[in-house]
Order: structure tokens, then C-alpha cells, then sequence
């Protein structure tokens, strides 16, 4: 295999100098000539009958263009799930506090402001619903949606659950039987979990200018995970022909899964019906409301083992609160239990998980998809167990791992797995045995957990690459440039087809009028694998017409050329060779271009077991696109006076098949294990009644540089030996992964610190304290 | 009652009509059209905003535009630098792969000129004190505080 | 967010217009709580004062008994950074950088932060354990207030119609006298305080001679732990002794729950913070960062 040339180096991000410069155009600087500026009016309850809506004064307003309320929107109900419960403005009733009830749009963002003051609406209060548990019962005191079964939904029948009034999917993976793996266990360990919800917090509100254009259709600029969907989803919610939808976006700022939520409707409603631009920007206390806050989970596990370790039978009951509408949280609780299915072994599987309706803000996938709180719990039972087997958990892990050809509990046969190897990495890397000395009230403790995302397949993904007159290769993609360093990484993979330096590529990108088709959008870390894949085959597609021209005028057959440093050149007759800018003539003067169009090729389960089918998982077919591994090490200081966890030392390994940007795979690892120690020690959407207490940076808190380790205890170790054979050399994806594990393995040191395990995110001082006490 | 102003910034006196109420963020972004100052909360907590203000580093959507008269105020736009069109911190950011999104980026590096202006040779602990009013959400700090620390290495010799 | 904006230039002025738009008009110094208040709909003034344009009410200067005079305007950085501060009242300068970022202070300023009057206002504990006294000037001519009694509940002053806060006066420390303040806060400076413990003791040959604690965040306003004071004035200061005084603040201490902690967290915490405020004031903790503070 020839060795790469720029593939594996650290070329310095091509976006970095537009914004050290403050030059880079997100969504939010966006202005076009006319524009006005929206605002939304939210319900102030958390269940609500809508009886009367008078928005007459607010119509009069001076600088008033526009006031929508549900009348004025088409009759659709939308989701970006499976399942479509959601009106584009509160329909009749109102679910949860903050959800859109009208909408203006006016000359400036004060006469906005002033015209939601003057809109009256008359509410009838109803009781309302916001424990998880209770409402995921067969008898609840509350229905969230009564009309739940004539919803459109893709969820298969077997995943529905009419017996669970406020369920909106049952997710089932059953193996085996674990009342009899229950039964021949040596030791049970039963435990409950709980991770709350948490918000993204990426730094950029989420935006959007909605243009309307003569033809009646919309241009939409946004900074969002999509561009694609939410094309897709515009044309069929306002009936328009979706070539008239153009979605366009340069960089976003910061996304995690926060930008999947389709917020643009209501800008476009408003833009549709004034025929006047309209931007509209969320305050950063409606982001914390609008813009999705996480999931929140209680996990519910018992794990059976033998006396030497084995896992017999693993029992999983997960209630997923996705909030008063279903957007993401079905796929999140099918999702998230890869998590239970593709590690350990495990002959015995029963995995219930229910994503569940409660009387909150509608919740949003968040980087992980469910992932990380199914880790906690799990990563934390293998602890929990291995210290009642008397047996290093460490080994315990080894012990139960599972390996590549091995198959997982849906029978998927396992491929690019090099989870053994983080973890031996980075036990030797944090020092796992060797114990730091205390330091006044500060005790210290390390703790090691595994972690692991998958990358679901699903819809497919474009690439097109024009080789230009003056050689300059242009990447065409529908990617979101989020921040993960997308162009820079496509830019190498791109020359290292063409043999050139990245700086002789140029990418077009995040334009629905000029790029490929992109799927699901920059989510579930599926960008380098498919995107890097369609690249590659869409720039051998044009070398194969770089190869056709020059054919003729060498008078070779194209099978025998090479392409390198844009010099066509045939290996055995060294002397035949022409420049790719001399294939350009008067009679071939057009670009020369290929296309690619990649989709993962993957098998359904079955929905009442959750197993593939057994003959085609053992051809190696595979329900996920790829699985990336981790392990994750820290070290605590916890103050036995202030309960207080401080992380002194946060190394990662991440099995990522291939690092085609080094520098910038430590980048995502960095921030992965920033955003763990967030949700580890500091971070909840703190919830009463339905309100959000701390919807603002002063409540909730991410961490800061001073949250964070010293550089020096700040360690990625980028795992390369187990590539995937599907990935573009190699590479699988792991923006996620980078998370996972995190608060495991500081749970897990807080309890080798001070002796006290702490089972509901986040650790708090608080939690830690009242532990110390009781113990 | 819209007031006319002159508000210095990067040099150059702007003369606009302002309301009492416009924060001098809105003003650079909105009236100006120096959108390289960032709005991330409007609350003065995530620093996105920040500029410098007669060489202190300032939240710019907690000070009134009307505040800012008879100020220097230096904006992204206006870095420059001394060999050639990047400033030093500028360069390190780049260098050292402390730009993932970006939209923090340009609040950072006016915190950290600031910084630097005062304390030209801080610690690591010190960078981090002196960041605590800037969040960022993709990198961790773990480069930023590395490109910063470049800096004031570079600067001492 | 609409108001009128003035700008008054002379101290006269300013309290004339306050004295005529009564309840309408609110301050504006730095500006750094205001805005936040107004933007968020908290308050909705149709009259915004800048007092910033009045000069003479900067200052941060000694005079010649070595008594700190503050004008209310004084930058809360200056106070952090001032050479003379730091020498002659260092409690003042260590409290000053433990409220918020440096952004926030390098416009924040002193008279904002006692005014805005949170609870957890970083600068009232040490100023008044300080024994600091407040200016105010008015339709009515000047008082004197001691700071203790100018914070009556949380956002509340003794201010009257037409007064405004114009200056801090803060007693010398004598030569033998140490302070801190202590802020525990879930990330520390940036965050506002769970408890904020300020102590200043004189010690004499292992006697405490005087003992002021003041507490923040625990209570409706900022208050002075009187029973913890009581227990070691005149005593030799031994670690039991110190753990009683502790447990005394704790007990007369009032915090309530809400987002940031529990009211019985805080109340522990007076204790913990109370413990290793004293122990550090009375010399038997010498330096900074064997307990308390966060950066290991």
C-alpha cells in the first residue's frame, strides 16, 4: 500500500483564519436588505387548553408587518422523528411551558418585543405531568397526546405500546432469557440510575432569515444540522415544491444535536405570509427552552455474573423523558441501546426502553443520542459488581469485552473494535495503581471506564468533485461545517486522490441549490465515513474522465494511468504523460466532473426482538454503519469538607480507525472530555413544575478553563489498529465517542477517592457531602 | 429618542444615531456592521462579546453604547499585527489549533490581548483565571490556553 | 428595553432628577447589573441616570491616618489591583478579584455592587468586617451609614428618595491585623456566591484581641456573625475554640434554597469557610491553598 502523503497530517484548519479574523458569516450576522425581525410568544403553562388568541392590538403596532398564530399555518402537524405530533404554533392546547404560540414579525426587534406584550391569549389550565415514571404507567393521571394513535408515525407497530398512554415508542432487544440467566447467576447486581436533562450550549443561539422569493418559493439561511431535512420538511409542511426550498448555511456555531431541531418553520411561516425577509434569533434563555434540552433518563439494571466474572444476564429498563413533543426521542431510546448490545458479552439480554411524553419542553438529541447516560449506568454496575466479586474492575471488563468476529447481542458480527486496547492504554497512561497522596481535605482518586458510539446508517450521502481548467480541485458538499473541521479534513482526503497539497482544493459547501443531497445532516459523527467516502469516490469518478480525455491524446487506455500532482502518466512508458490543464482544449472545454453517492449498507432488526437476521448478520451485514470504542481515565480531587470534585487529570483513547487530521481529532477529544466533566460534575436543566429554573449561563454551568485540568494532564491517545474496511482509510467517526465514558470513569473515581458512589448525575458537592455523611 | 454619537473604533470615529438603550454589542453588529464581535447570551457570562475598551477587556452587551463616547474601542476587525496582517495571538490560534467552530474565537483573542497587555508572562493558572469570563463549548481550553502560553513565550525573547 | 437616558454631570443634578422621577429612575454606574435586569424585563425604568459623568466619585486614595476613602464609582479592578490596596487593606483587593471576570470588573463598579445589594455581593463581606462606613449624599445633605446597616433586604438599601451612594470610608488596619475573604462558589470567581466568608482578626502573642466575620449569601442581606465574634474576643485562639466559632456562625447564619444550593449545604458551608477564615486570620494557617481554595 502506497503511503499517504496527507491523509494522517496535521494540516491546519482552512476555516481558521476567517475566524481568529472575526470574518466568518454565521447565520446570526446574516442581513438582507427589507429584513424583519421575529419574535415568539410562549406559553406560559405547562398544559394548557387554548381558548381565544386576540392579536389585533398587537397587528397595530407601528413596525408591525405581521402576527401568525395556528390559524395562519398549514394544517400539518411535523416532528423530526418518527413520530408527527408537533403543530408549527400550539394547536388548541398547550404542552409545555414556552412552546410557540404566535409569532410576530416587525421592523425592529423592539416593536417585536412591544407587539408579544399586546397578543392575548386565554388559557384554561389543565393538570399537567412532569415525572417520567408516573408518566410512562399504564394508568397516568394525565394523557399528553389523546390522539396519539392517529399521529403519523414510521414506527413499527411491534415498537408501539397503546397500553402506556404517554409512550411514544417501546424499544425491545431480547437475547435469550434472563429469568434463567437470572437464575444460574452467582451474583446479582441491581441498580437505578439517573442522568438528567442538560442543554448543548452551543455558543451561537440558534438563527434563521427566511427569504421569500417570487416564485413562492423560500430561501432559508440557518446554521443547523440538516440543510437537507429541513428542506425536505418546508416543502412538505407548506406544500410547496421542494426545488423552490433553498437551505443554505456557512459555519455554525457549535452544534452537539442541538441544531437538529427544526426551528426554521416559524421564521418561514412569518416570511410566507408578509413576503418580506424575516430573521429570527433566540434570546439564549429561549435557547435553553426552544433549542432542546437533553433527554433525561432513569436506567433501571440488573446484571448477572458467575463467581469468576462471566456476565450471565443483563436486565435493562430505561425511561427516556423526551418532553412534551417526540422529536428525537424515540430514535434516541433505539439508539442508545447500542450501548447494552455491542461491548460485553453477555448471553442474556432484556432491554426495555420507553421514550416517554411529559408536560416539559420537547427535548433534543444531544452529542451521544442516549448513549452516555446508558454508559453511566452501565460502566458504573460493572464497578459496583466487581468490587462484590472481590475482582479488579478492570479485569472484569477484559473478562466480558467482546472481540472482533464475535457478534454482539443483536447478533451484528463486530467489526474495527480496538476497545482492549484503549483500555490497557489508558490504564497504563493514567497510572491506574498508583494512588496520589492527599492533600489537606482534598482526596484523590482515579477511575477508568469504557465507552462506545455507534453511527446509524439511514439515508445516503453526496459528494461531487470538479477538476477545474487551472487545476484546482472543488469539493461540492451538503455537510454542516459545525466546527468538527469538515472542509479541512475533505480538503486532504480529496488531495491525497489527486496527489496535490489541500491548498489546491477548494470546497463548496451547506447549499442546497448547489450540493449533494446530505441525509440526516452532520449527526450521529457520520460525517467523515460517509462523507469521506462519497469523496473518494466521486474524485476516482472524475480521475476515471481525467482518464477518458487523456486517452486520446495519449493514445492509451485509460486502465494503465495514474494520476499524480495533476500529471497524467502512464507507469510503464514513462515518457507518455500530459498535465491535467492541457486536457482542457477549445473542443473539451468543459469541467471535468464526478459524482458519488454513498449509503452504508446496513440491515433493519426486528422490531419485537431487536435481533438482525441471523444468515445475513453472519454474511456480515450490519445494522450499524460503524461502532467507535473508548476508554476514558481520570483523576479526581474530591474535598471531603466541601464535597467538592475537582478533575486533575482526563486522558482518552479513542479507537477512530484512522485519524486523518491528528491535530484535529485531538481537538474533538479535548472537547469531548470538557463536555463529560460538565455533565459529570456541573451540569442540569434544573426543571419545577415544568419551568426551567436555570435557563441562562449564570445556572447553568458549563465548565470553564478553570473546570478544566492543567495542559499537561490532558491526554488523547488516538487508537488506529483496528481500522474499519468500510471507512475511507480506515476512518469511522467518534465526535461523540470523545464524550462517552467520561462520567463513569469520574463516578468511579470520586468512589476510589472517598469510598462513596454516586448513582444521579450530577456529582454535586451537595450529593457528594450528604453521601459522606451517611456512609 | 435616537441621539447622535461619535464612537471611536480601530481609529476611526463613527458618527451614528443610537438609542439610549442600544448596547454598544448591538451597535457594532447591527448599526456597524463589524459583526466579528460575537452575541452568545447578552448577559455578560460567555465573554463572545468582548472588546477593549481603552485597552481593558469589556462586555460589550452590558455597556451602553452612549457609555462608550470619548472611548477607544478596539474590536476584532481592528487587530493587527506587527509583521504582517495577524496579530501574534491571531497566528498562535491558528498554529495551534484553537479555532473549532469559531464563534468564541474572536472574544478570546481580545481577552487574551488584554491579558497579555497587563501580564505579559502569566502562568498557566493565571490564563485560566483570566479566562473564567470566556466559555467555549467545542475545545476544552486545553489549545487555547496552549496558544496564549505561545504568545508570552514568544514574546519574551 | 426603551428608556430616557441622562446624564447628569454634578452630584446635585443627579439627585435633583432622582428626587423629581421619584420611583421611575434607576442608577446606572457600570452598568453590568442593570442592563441585565432591564433586558430581562426585571425592571422596567422609563428613566435611566448615568451618575458616570460626575466627577470626583472615582477615587481610590488613603488619607494620612491611613484610612481607605473609595469613591462610589471606583472600578472594582482598581480595587483589585491597586499597590496601596493591596499593601494596606488586602482583603479589599482579594474580595475585589473574586467577583466575576475581569471583563465584569473592569467596569463594575464598588457603589453597583453594594447598591445592586444581592446577598452575595463579593465586596460587602470584607468591607464590612472592615468596619467600613457608607456616604450617602441627598436632596437632604450627607449621613453616614455604617455598611452593616445599609443593606435592609435582598435589592434593598437604605437609600432613599433623591440619595445616591458617593463614598466608602474604611478604617486604617492596624499593623497586627490579617483578612480574607473566602468565596465558595460552584467555579469559583465566575460564579456568584454559594457562601462568602470574610474574617479580620487582631492577634496579640496568640490572643485574639478582635475579631470581625462577616457572611454572604446567607442570609437576606450580607451580615456580621456576632456569636462567632463573641466566642473569640479575648481568647487564645485553639482549633476547638475556632471549630465553636464556626459552628456559631453557622447556626446565626439564615441562607434559604434555591438554584444554587440547599439551605442546609449553605449553612454547613458557613461553618467549613467560617472555620478556615478564622484559622487563617489567627496565623494558623499560613499560607494560601492548603484547605480552602480550589486550584490544587
Amino acid at each position: 500500500m502506497t503511503p499517504l502523503s496527507v491523509v494522517g497530517k496535521s494540516v491546519l484548519r482552512r476555516d481558521a483564519r476567517a475566524k481568529v479574523l472575526g470574518r466568518e458569516e454565521f447565520c446570526i450576522d446574516r442581513k438582507l436588505p427589507g429584513m424583519l425581525h421575529a419574535k415568539v410568544l410562549g406559553s406560559p403553562y405547562p398544559h394548557a387548553t387554548i381558548l381565544a388568541i386576540d392579536t389585533s392590538a398587537a397587528e397595530k403596532l407601528p413596525g408591525v408587518r405581521c402576527v401568525v398564530t395556528e390559524k395562519n399555518a398549514p394544517q400539518k402537524l411535523t416532528g423530526t422523528g418518527t413520530v408527527r405530533d408537533m403543530p408549527l404554533l400550539a394547536k388548541g392546547v398547550a404542552r409545555y411551558i414556552g412552546e410557540p404560540v404566535a409569532a410576530v414579525a416587525a421592523t425592529t426587534i423592539e416593536a417585536a418585543e412591544e407587539a408579544l406584550e399586546l397578543i392575548k391569549v386565554e388559557y384554561e389550565e389543565l393538570p399537567a405531568l412532569f415525572d417520567v415514571e408516573t408518566a410512562a404507567g399504564t394508568n397516568p393521571p394525565v394523557i399528553i397526546h389523546p390522539d396519539f394513535s392517529n399521529y403519523r408515525k414510521s414506527t413499527p407497530r411491534e415498537r408501539l405500546c397503546p397500553e402506556r398512554p404517554n409512550v411514544c415508542a417501546h424499544i425491545k432487544i431480547y437475547k435469550g432469557d434472563v429469568d434463567r440467566g437470572f437464575q444460574e447467576s452467582e451474583l446479582i447486581v441491581e441498580n437505578r440510575f439517573v442522568a438528567p436533562s442538560i442543554q448543548h450550549c452551543a455558543l451561537e443561539p440558534h438563527a434563521a432569515v427566511a427569504r421569500p422569493e417570487t416564485d413562492g418559493g423560500l430561501t432559508l439561511f440557518t446554521g443547523k444540522q440538516g440543510i437537507s431535512r429541513v428542506k425536505e420538511d418546508i416543502a412538505a409542511m407548506f406544500g410547496i415544491e421542494a426545488y423552490k426550498i433553498r437551505v443554505k448555511q456557512q459555519y455554525v456555531g457549535g452544534a452537539f444535536g442541538g441544531k437538529a431541531t427544526i426551528y426554521e418553520l416559524i421564521p418561514a411561516l412569518l416570511a410566507l405570509k408578509c413576503g418580506r425577509p424575516v430573521k429570527w434569533v433566540m434570546t439564549r434563555e429561549e435557547v435553553f427552552v426552544l433549542g432542546g434540552p437533553r433527554q433525561g433518563m432513569v436506567l433501571n439494571i440488573k446484571d448477572g455474573f458467575k463467581k469468576d466474572g462471566a456476565l450471565v444476564a443483563r436486565k435493562m429498563e430505561v425511561f427516556v423523558d423526551g418532553g412534551a413533543y417526540a422529536e428525537a426521542s424515540p430514535g434516541v431510546t433505539q439508539n442508545c441501546s447500542s450501548v447494552a448490545v455491542c461491548m460485553y458479552r453477555v448471553p442474556h439480554l432484556k432491554w426495555d426502553g420507553y421514550a416517554v411524553y411529559t408536560n416539559t419542553p420537547k427535548r433534543r438529541g444531544m452529542r451521544g443520542y442516549g448513549v452516555n447516560e446508558v454508559t453511566f449506568a452501565i460502566e458504573s454496575n460493572m464497578d459496583i459488581a466487581a468490587e462484590k466479586l472481590r475482582m479488579d474492575s478492570v479485569e472484569l471488563r477484559r473478562k466480558n469485552l467482546l472481540t472482533e468476529g464475535e457478534a454482539m447481542l443483536n447478533g451484528e458480527i463486530i467489526h474495527s473494535n480496538a476497545v482492549a486496547e484503549c483500555l490497557d492504554k489508558i490504564c497504563q497512561s493514567i497510572k491506574l495503581d498508583e494512588k496520589s497522596p492527599s492533600e489537606g481535605a482534598w482526596r484523590k482518586g482515579k477511575g477508568v471506564a469504557l465507552g462506545n458510539k455507534y453511527s446509524s446508517p439511514g439515508s445516503h450521502y453526496g459528494a461531487r468533485i470538479a477538476v477545474t481548467d487551472n487545476e484546482r480541485v472543488v469539493v461540492y458538499h451538503g455537510a454542516d461545517a459545525i466546527g468538527q473541521g469538515v472542509n479541512t479534513v475533505m480538503a486532504q482526503i480529496a488531495a491525497e486522490e489527486f496527489g496535490i497539497s489541500p491548498d489546491g482544493v477548494d470546497i463548496v459547501f451547506s447549499d442546497t441549490a448547489i450540493t449533494p443531497y446530505f441525509g440526516h445532516g452532520s449527526t450521529s459523527s457520520r460525517t467523515t465515513f460517509n462523507l469521506g467516502n462519497a469523496v473518494r469516490h466521486a474524485c476516482a469518478a472524475a480521475k476515471r474522465e481525467i482518464f477518458e480525455r487523456a486517452g486520446a491524446r495519449l493514445e492509451a487506455p485509460p486502465e494503465i494511468m495514474a494520476l499524480d500532482n495533476m500529471e497524467v502518466y502512464i507507469p510503464r512508458h514513462p515518457d507518455k504523460k500530459i498535465e491535467v490543464r492541457d486536457l482542457f482544449t477549445s473542443d473539451d472545454a468543459g469541467e471535468i466532473v464526478g459524482t458519488a453517492d454513498y449509503k452504508a449498507d446496513c440491515i433493519p432488526d426486528d422490531p419485537k426482538t431487536g435481533q438482525l437476521d441471523p444468515a445475513l448478520a453472519q454474511q456480515g451485514k450490519r445494522f450499524m454503519a460503524f461502532y467507535a470504542y473508548a476508554a476514558k481515565g481520570v483523576e479526581v480531587a474530591v474535598n471531603t469538607e466541601t464535597g467538592e470534585v475537582k478533575v486533575l487529570r482526563c486522558h482518552g483513547a479513542i479507537d477512530l480507525g484512522k485519524a486523518i487530521n491528528p491535530k484535529s481529532c485531538e481537538q474533538q477529544s479535548e472537547g469531548g472530555m470538557a463536555m463529560g466533566i460538565g455533565s459529570a460534575l456541573y451540569e442540569e436543566t434544573l426543571m419545577e413544575n415544568g419551568r426551567i429554573l436555570n435557563p441562562s449561563f449564570t445556572d447553568y454551568r458549563v465548565p470553564l478553563a478553570t473546570q478544566m485540568p492543567l495542559n499537561e494532564n490532558m491526554k488523547s491517545i488516538l487508537v488506529e489498529s483496528a481500522p474499519h474496511k468500510d471507512g475511507p482509510f480506515g476512518a469511522k467517526g467518534f465526535a461523540e465517542g470523545v464524550v462517552t465514558g467520561m462520567e463513569p470513569a469520574i463516578a468511579s473515581a470520586v468512589y476510589d477517592a472517598i469510598g462513596v458512589r454516586i448513582k444521579e448525575l450530577p456529582i454535586t458537592p451537595e450529593k457528594v457531602l450528604m453521601a459522606l455523611r451517611e456512609k | 429618542m435616537k441621539q447622535l454619537v461619535t464612537l471611536r473604533i480601530n481609529d476611526t470615529d463613527e458618527e451614528i444615531y443610537v438609542e439610549p438603550w442600544w448596547t454598544l454589542s448591538y451597535v457594532l453588529r447591527e448599526e456597524l456592521n463589524l459583526t466579528g464581535t460575537k452575541e452568545g447570551c447578552n448577559g455578560g457570562h460567555c465573554g463572545a462579546c468582548t472588546v477593549l475598551i481603552d485597552g481593558k477587556a469589556v462586555m460589550s452587551c452590558l455597556y451602553l453604547a452612549m457609555k462608550a463616547q470619548g472611548k477607544e474601542i478596539l474590536t476584532i476587525e481592528g487587530l493587527k499585527g506587527h509583521n504582517g496582517p495577524l496579530h501574534p495571538l491571531q497566528e498562535a490560534f491558528i498554529e495551534h489549533f484553537a479555532v473549532q467552530c469559531g464563534y468564541c474565537t474572536p472574544g478570546l483573542i481580545m481577552t487574551a490581548k488584554a491579558m497579555l497587555d497587563e501580564n505579559p508572562n502569566p502562568t498557566e493558572e493565571e490564563v485560566r483565571e483570566g479566562l473564567n469570563g470566556n466559555v467555549c463549548r467545542c475545545t476544552g481550553y486545553t489549545k487555547i490556553v496552549e496558544a496564549i502560553l505561545s504568545v508570552a513565550e514568544k514574546q519574551k525573547l | 428595553m426603551r428608556f430616557q437616558f441622562l446624564q447628569p454631570l454634578t452630584i446635585q443634578e443627579a439627585t435633583a432628577l432622582f428626587a423629581e422621577y421619584d420611583g421611575e429612575a434607576k442608577v446606572i454606574a457600570g452598568g453590568t447589573d442593570l442592563i441585565n435586569l432591564i433586558r430581562t424585563k426585571a425592571i422596567r425604568p422609563p428613566y435611566v441616570v448615568d451618575i458616570g459623568r460626575i466627577p470626583g466619585l472615582d477615587h481610590v486614595r488613603y488619607d494620612a491616618n491611613g484610612a481607605l476613602i473609595i469613591g462610589a464609582l471606583a472600578i472594582i479592578r482598581n480595587l483589585e489591583t491597586s499597590n496601596d490596596v493591596k499593601q494596606r487593606h488586602p482583603v479589599i483587593a482579594q474580595a475585589a478579584g473574586q467577583l466575576g471576570s475581569v471583563a465584569i470588573r473592569n467596569v463594575g463598579t464598588i457603589g453597583g455592587n453594594l447598591c445592586h445589594a444581592s446577598p452575595a455581593a463579593d465586596t460587602a463581606p470584607a468591607l464590612i468586617a472592615l468596619g467600613a462606613k457608607a456616604k450617602i449624599i441627598g436632596p437632604a445633605g450627607e449621613r453616614t451609614v455604617v455598611l452593616e446597616d445599609f443593606f435592609t433586604g435582598p435589592g434593598q438599601t437604605v437609600l432613599q428618595r433623591g440619595e445616591i451612594l458617593a463614598e466608602l470610608y474604611v478604617p486604617p488596619m492596624s499593623p497586627d491585623s490579617k483578612g480574607v475573604y473566602l468565596k465558595h462558589a460552584s467555579r469559583g470567581a465566575a460564579d456568584l456566591a454559594i457562601v462568602g466568608v470574610a474574617a479580620v482578626a487582631t492577634m496579640d502573642r496568640g490572643i485574639c484581641r478582635n475579631a470581625k466575620i462577616a457572611l454572604g449569601a446567607v442570609g437576606p442581606t450580607p451580615m456580621r456573625a456576632r456569636n462567632a465574634e463573641t466566642l473569640l474576643e479575648g481568647k487564645e485562639t485553639s482549633d476547638a475554640l475556632i471549630g465553636q466559632a464556626a459552628e456559631a456562625a453557622a447556626a446565626e447564619s439564615r441562607p434559604i434554597t434555591d438554584v444554587r444550593a440547599s439551605a442546609d449545604y449553605r449553612r454547613e458551608m458557613v461553618q467549613v469557610f467560617t472555620r478556615w477564615a478564622i484559622r487563617r486570620v489567627t496565623g494558623k494557617e499560613q499560607e494560601v491553598g492548603s484547605e480552602a481554595t480550589a486550584v490544587l
